[in-house]
């Protein structure tokens, strides 16, 4: 009986409001019990602290940011009222401020009142040094962050901010509150174990228990702003195991109904999806899994100077005849269908996501042509004179040595493309790194990527949220890892244009998004086409759901879980 | 014997805090970076501020006294003010990934790993024992053939497989068993206990497997070899039943060596077993060691890694005093 009168509501919401899907519109609580399955486990909840996706994205139940990406990478009004633009005012003229607007009556789940001085809180506890905040970089512009009333708040930027969409916008920066998080300032944000494990937020669910690297149980948040929502009464994300497992148990056992983060080999992963419980789900953001060309001469006779632009340039892969025929002789769809299945695509492209900033100035590398490799090489003056299979030139060899970090897809990778260059007549060298040494930065150690000495490495890189202001930047000439800087940054090919430097100080004083979007996508075509890296595929993430699951929007521009008050069961399976 | 537990004691002092000096060391010499793991798009100036704030760029010594520190002094005097009721606010060893005390952390982890390693430790020694004593009674019987071709199986198929085969049995096909270890879960009824003893099925017994194999070789090669010394010859000459001869002779002697194996094997169950953990998703002590590894936290590691010599020390010094009861003629004063 009660059921029935829970329909009848829902019916009558859904006329009334029609834009909502009419089976978002149940009771509070009506689908039960929810279970996720994050295998990597969170371990903190508080998203200023830890960056990776296993803490931010169980972190978004609760906390919430003014503004986020739905599915589609488009920026939807979230806490605050709308988002704050040059024609609606929110944004100064001379783009440095940008001033957010909280919806009226927002209320903590402990039952008090959200106002604009958490937000000021919130950047203030990021900002403060000491505190660890992994998040500093979105604010590191900020010059002040004030009050104007109650709901209102305004971010002053030290320079114009043609984007000023960075701090508490997406998953990785949600408003904390301030009455809980006040004591745990600086050097004392990392003991405050209670208020990193249990955050009061204004998100659909509360936490009730939390079991660092293994589990964390949350319940409906009665306070949440739409009394309908969420679905679920309670929801489990569970951890531990490994993605083989992870999947099987919500596409084979069914007693998970969503898996995380599924990068497991794709035949595996079709096979089970056969298993009749679940599906697999997938979408596409920024990562790219990329070579990375060095442009400077890592060999070791030049000691300090190795791999630096000091050490002069690098004997042949400056030479666009040999960075071209490297990116011909591939064919990335083999690549993507070995190593990602259909969680990968091929890409010819650093920059292939979101639509507007995809360029297609590149696309003939997509096609493998190995004869014009060979021709390239064989009309910039590559013969191979000695018969042993390797190309030379004036005492060179084309011989060069391959690094990445160990993992079996990569391995795979690597074999492929050392018997595609072995095929036009370039020796490959492999080598393999373990991950935490490769991406461990330590300067004391050799084997960095940012060390980078090799002459050829692959890894994945992508940017958060959809503005690629920053990760264009990258590839400036004052982003070269260098001893002087302690080799950080992030221009590992060691690119340096003076033109591109121009586009990039071109794109920081652009703020209408068309012309940013032309900007980038000729810093792409100048990125692509000096060679100085050759993009392989374009990943995507994968995840896993029950078929008896519904609402879900798999989203790569915020958390995962993004809209998980809209989620419910359905009472028949799919 | 008291005297001899006195002195063994008091050398084990400077030996764990030789131990302790050695598991930082490794750890800190170890090329690893707690900030390794962070996406990429995590600029180098802030993971520099991060290693900062973890106390990186103090110099070995300094980090190693800080950990003695709180390890020695703050966390027992913690423990102390907690069981008086009192508030206590010292510095605690602080894990790096989870930014919660480490000790807190292995609290929690604690009961799952005890219940289910610490079961396969008891039902692998019920197995092994009776499993023993036949085989050695009758070698090369039917028993004996039988069972060493089980403990083989056992010895060698590794867990991480067995694991995986009996959740693809139980779990996808049959729908016996979950294949998730629910840590939340709590006993307060008959129907929470099954549920309870349905979730440890699995992972107990890829565990008692192996430790019933390993128990009862050490145990039939042992019986085996008491059973042809003389005094049991003459146990059997003057007329004793063989009931007397096997329990009261020559499973007494033959206990010795299982014992050193059994004691030994105590402190690895608070090692946790790290790949069922894993593949059953216990996340007990294993997989927390493994997960402090994986992302460079060294108080995480260091605290764990020394807990784990501390047990190892004091369980060599129960061996050796077990010793002492099982066989008269060892006598250490």
């Amino acid at each position: 009986m009660t059921g029935n009168q829970g329909g009848m509501r829902c019916l009558t919401g859904g006329i009334v409001l029609s834009m909502l899907p009419a089976l978002a519109c149940a009771e509070q609580g009506a689908s039960g019990h929810l279970n996720i399955l994050y295998w990597q486990a969170p371990t903190i909840l508080n998203p200023y602290l830890s960056s990776g996706p296993k803490d931010i994205e169980p972190a978004s139940l609760v906390l919430e940011p003014l503004a986020r990406y739905d599915e589609t990478g488009t920026l939807t009004p979230w806490l605050a009222a709308d988002i704050p633009t040059l024609e609606n005012g929110g944004i100064s003229e001379g783009l440095t401020s940008i001033t957010w607007t909280l919806r009226p009556g927002l209320t903590w789940s402990d039952g008090t009142n959200v106002t604009a001085q958490d937000v000021v809180f919130t950047a203030k506890y990021c900002m403060t040094p000491d505190g660890g905040c992994q998040q500093a970089t979105k604010f590191s512009d900020v010059t002040s962050v004030e009050a104007l009333d109650d709901l209102t708040v305004r971010l002053t930027f030290a320079a114009p901010k043609p984007f000023p969409y960075g701090p508490l916008v997406g998953v990785e920066t949600p408003i904390l509150q301030k009455a809980q998080f006040e004591g745990c300032i600086g050097a004392n944000a990392q003991s405050c174990t209670a208020q990193n494990t249990a955050p009061i937020g204004t998100g659909p669910f509360r936490v009730t228990e939390f079991r660092a690297g293994d589990v964390v149980t949350f319940e409906a948040n009665p306070q949440y702003r739409d009394p309908d929502k969420p679905g679920f009464a309670t929801v489990t994300i569970k951890g531990g195991g490994d993605a083989i497992g992870a999947a099987r148990t919500v596409l084979e056992t069914g007693e998970m109904d969503y898996a995380w983060n599924l990068q497991v080999d794709p035949a595996i992963l079709d096979k089970m999806a056969a298993g009749g419980t679940g599906q697999i789900i997938r979408s596409f953001g920024t990562p790219v899994e990329r070579l990375m060309i060095n442009r400077t001469d890592p060999s070791p006779s030049l000691g300090d100077l190795r791999s630096t632009r000091d050490g002069g340039a690098h004997p042949f892969l400056t030479d666009p005849a040999v960075l071209g025929a490297l990116s011909i002789a591939i064919d990335r769809s083999v690549v993507a269908e070995l190593g990602y299945g259909a969680a990968g695509k091929p890409t010819c492209d650093i920059l292939p996501a979101p639509a507007i900033y995809a360029s297609s100035a590149n696309d003939a590398c997509l096609t493998q042509d190995l004869d014009r490799a060979r021709q390239m090489l064989e009309d910039a003056g590559w013969v191979d004179s000695d018969g042993d299979g390797v190309r030379e030139k004036d005492g060179g060899r084309l011989s060069v040595l391959f690094q990445t970090s160990t993992n079996p897809v990569r391995q795979d990778t690597q074999a492929l493309l050392k018997s595609w260059w072995a095929e036009i007549g370039i020796e490959t060298e492999l080598r393999q790194i373990d991950p935490s040494v490769f991406f461990g930065g330590d300067p004391g150690s050799p084997d960095t990527f940012q060390k980078f000495y090799a002459d050829i490495q692959m890894f994945t890189n992508f940017f958060p949220g959809t503005d690629p202001e920053a990760y264009l930047n990258n590839w400036t000439c004052k982003s070269i890892p260098t001893p002087a800087n302690n080799w950080l940054g992030f221009n590992i090919p060691r690119y340096c244009d003076p033109e591109y430097d121009a586009l990039a100080a071109q794109l920081a004083q652009t703020a209408d998004l068309k012309d940013r979007a032309a900007l980038a996508r000729r810093m792409n075509d100048m990125l692509m086409q000096a060679g100085a890296l050759i993009p392989l595929v374009h990943r995507g993430d994968v995840s896993a759901i029950s078929n008896t699951l519904q609402g879900v929007k798999m989203n790569s521009w915020d958390s995962e879980l993004w809209n998980i008050a809209d989620w419910t069961r359905a009472d028949e399976p799919r | 014997m008291f005297t001899y537990t006195l002195r063994r004691l008091a050398f084990s002092v400077p030996l764990l805090i030789a131990i302790s000096l050695v598991i930082f060391l490794l750890i800190d010499l170890a090329p690893n970076d707690p900030t390794a793991n962070l996406p990429l798009s995590i600029p180098p100036e802030t993971r520099e501020e991060l290693r900062k704030g973890l106390g990186l760029d103090a110099p070995s010594h300094v980090r190693y006294l800080l950990w003695c520190k709180q390890f020695f002094v703050n966390e027992p005097l913690n423990l102390l003010d907690w069981v008086t009721g009192g508030e206590s606010d010292r510095l605690r060893v602080q894990s790096w990934s989870a930014h919660a005390p480490v000790v807190d952390l292995i609290a929690e982890r604690l009961p799952q790993t005890l219940w289910v390693v610490g079961l396969s430790l008891v039902i692998g020694a019920v197995i092994a024992l009776p499993l023993a004593i036949l085989s050695a009674r009758h070698q090369y019987g039917r028993i004996d053939q039988i069972g060493t071709f089980i403990t083989m199986v056992g010895f060698s198929v590794p867990s991480f497989f067995l694991g995986v085969l009996m959740i693809i049995v139980f779990s996808v096909k049959l729908g016996w068993f979950p294949s998730i270890y629910d840590t939340t879960h709590r006993v307060t009824d008959w129907h929470s206990l099954t549920i309870q003893l349905r979730q440890m099925v699995m992972p107990v017994t890829v565990l008692s497997v192996f430790n019933a194999a390993q128990f009862s070789r050490y145990m039939r090669a042992s019986m085996l070899e008491t059973l042809h010394k003389d005094f049991v010859r003459t146990a059997r000459a003057k007329g004793m039943t063989e009931r007397r001869v096997l329990f009261g002779h020559v499973l007494r002697h033959a206990m010795i060596p299982v014992v050193t194996v059994v004691s030994l094997a105590i402190p690895q169950v608070f090692a946790g077993a790290i790949v069922t953990e894993q593949v059953f998703r216990v996340n007990g002590l294993g997989t927390l060691l493994i997960a402090g590894i994986q992302s460079g936290d060294v108080p995480l590691v260091q605290t764990l890694a020394f807990l784990f010599a501390v047990l190892i020390v004091l369980f060599n010094l129960l061996a050796d005093i077990a010793y002492g009861l099982l066989d008269p003629r060892i006598r250490y004063d």
